[in-house]
């Protein structure tokens, strides 16, 4: 088991990315509001982590040429093409189809090897938000005014990959493992050809191998892997499409820039984040990072550290305005044992590609 | 007996009797969502009723409202639904000491609800517990201890042999929010003498 672990940081100067929309519940309803949530008695912005996954599906759509699974609509329900083999975003972020088709069940589900938070504001509601008071005035008579709510702060987010996951496709009857329908899902009639009514069961059936035979899957009792090559391929880009992350609300009006302005990026032997906890935090206003913290946990988890290295990506500007001391950084975790490997966010992500998730790959 | 602590950003818990429309979250997990943690960890389907014991609490700092787009029940068109979730939670789990090797090195990512809720593990300890007159809240406690409270009928575990997986064991338990001033009553009960909480261990094995 290996995972793919990072945190990122996206200075967001003035955005509104993720909007609530108008708030029934205030007096005044000609406010767009920007989601909040409440920690003790500050309210802090944040961008859902659906979101942010479609950004992510976007990005490797617009950058890495991903044909993403289309939607259908059965009945009440609306879902994804259940094609991993085939769609890279079916297999990268997992699907669900829970449906009977003619009295035949072809549910199919798939835990997603991506997880993701949502991204939290580092700075409280009251240092953060901001109200537009506008008008509208170019139709005809008295100009209308709205407000909308705005922020200025940085947001933080963390993920991890499964890359086990990646390119694995597990056949077992069990929820959340049941990725692909097999033959042993088709009923059959007494000769023992498939009943009258599955034709569209075994079509897709049919289409799934049809594509393994091309890809070159190999297919056992429990699973179906796609070859070592595919699978790194699909792991890399999912990694590397954080660099050119686009996508928003408002973009017409805040042009937010929502390219990660720093990272932190590692693997891990365990399905746990060691970036989840409070390592970038606010004090007096201004956000802080503990190394201090940081390397005390990664000391922590040496065990379960394959290589012991910290791949951290920073935009100079973007940490000089923080007033952050890199050379310390990098000092505090070298004395906790853990190497460090700096550079600029492309740098570090293309670094953690090439030394941590491909070889991995290669190696298993 | 050993004590592992959970820590996550964000954490949701699905109300079992709202089915659309606005979604809050139970204030504490029920059993089911520490089914998934612990099978999570082991990497393989764990029966809580298999179990010799099993107690835990669960705190969260904060809250919010999102929302989310759905397909909704015979609409044609996409509908928004308000979802309620935690935010800056802690989940103390009080396991058998041979769950310290699964939590050091958890096969898949732990999670507090769904899978933005990403969980790490910040802590595992060998922990005494000590009988002694303590208050509980933050867990989810059975009818029969008769202290008051909101009484749900919630799943202890699914059967994953099936898909969609099925409910194999429902009982009707007495949720308490993580909340010490609100409790006045003490109950004769294991007491984290950290936590200053009483423990309630589950056995459903019996």
């Amino acid at each position: 088991m290996r995972f793919a672990v990072g945190m990122v940081l996206i200075d967001a100067p003035h955005s509104a990315l993720n909007m609530l929309g108008i708030d029934d519940s205030l007096p005044d309803r000609n406010v767009t509001r920007v989601k909040t949530l409440r920690r003790g008695g500050y309210r802090y912005p944040y961008v859902s982590p659906q979101a942010w996954r479609y950004w992510w599906r976007k990005t490797l759509n617009e950058h890495f040429d991903w044909e993403l699974s289309p939607l259908f609509r059965e009945e009440k329900q609306v879902f994804t093409a259940a094609n991993p083999l085939k769609y890279k975003d079916d297999d990268v972020f997992g699907y669900m189809r829970a449906f009977k088709r003619g009295g035949i069940n072809i549910t199919v589900t798939r835990i997603s090897p991506l997880k993701n938070t949502p991204l939290i504001s580092v700075l409280p509601e009251r240092s953060s938000i901001t109200m537009d008071e506008g008008y509208a005035s170019r139709h005809e008579g008295d100009p209308t005014p709205y407000n909308q709510e705005f922020y200025s702060t940085v947001l933080k987010g963390a993920f991890s990959l499964d890359l086990e996951a990646v390119g694995r496709f597990t056949i077992i009857g069990k929820a959340g493992f049941k990725n692909l329908l097999t033959w042993n899902d088709v009923p059959k009639d007494k000769s023992g050809k498939p009943k009258k009514g599955t034709e569209e069961i075994t079509k897709e059936i049919r289409e799934m191998e049809h594509i393994s035979e091309e890809f070159g899957i190999v297919r056992g009792e429990k699973e179906w892997v796609l070859p070592n090559e595919l699978r790194k391929k699909r792991s890399a880009e999912t990694i590397k499409a954080i660099r050119y992350l686009s996508g928003g609300a408002k973009q017409t009006q805040f042009h937010t820039d929502i390219t990660p302005k720093f990272v932190l990026l590692m693997s891990i032997d365990a399905g746990i984040n060691p970036f989840i906890s409070d390592i970038v935090f606010e004090d007096r206003g201004e956000v802080k990072f503990d190394t201090e913290a940081l390397a005390n946990r990664l000391a922590d988890l040496k065990d379960i550290l394959p290589t012991k290295k910290l791949y951290v990506g920073c935009d100079d500007g973007f940490i000089r305005n923080l007033g952050w001391d890199v050379n310390k950084m990098s000092e505090t975790l070298q004395n906790a044992e853990i190497e460090v490997e700096f550079g600029s966010v492309g740098e570090a992500i293309e670094k953690f590609v090439k030394e941590e998730i491909e070889p991995y790959y290669d190696e298993s | 007996m050993m004590r592992v602590k959970l820590k996550a950003w964000t954490a949701s818990f699905r109300y079992p009797t709202f089915q659309s429309g606005y979604q809050p979250t139970l204030p504490v997990p029920p059993p089911s969502t520490i089914q998934g943690i612990l099978s999570a960890a082991k990497g393989e389907t764990v029966y809580l009723s298999e179990l010799p014991f099993l107690g835990y609490i669960f705190k969260s700092n904060g809250l919010g409202v999102d929302l989310e787009r759905i397909y909704a029940l015979g609409k044609p068109e996409t509908d928004i639904v308000k979802r309620e979730f935690l935010y800056d939670a802690e989940l103390f789990l009080y396991l058998p000491d041979e769950w310290t090797e699964f939590f050091k090195k958890p096969r898949y990512q732990l999670l507090l609800g769904r899978s933005s809720d990403l969980a790490t593990v910040d802590e595992i300890k060998r922990i005494k517990l000590e009988e002694r007159e303590s208050i509980i809240c933050g867990t989810v406690v059975p009818v029969s201890l008769g202290i008051p409270g909101i009484v749900h009928a919630l799943v202890v575990e699914y059967d994953y042999t099936t898909t969609p997986r099925r409910a194999r064991l429902v009982r009707p338990f007495i949720i308490l929010p993580y909340d010490r001033g609100r409790y006045k009553e003490k109950v004769q009960i294991p007491t984290d003498p950290e936590l200053e909480l009483g423990v309630y261990l589950h056995r459903w094995s019996g």
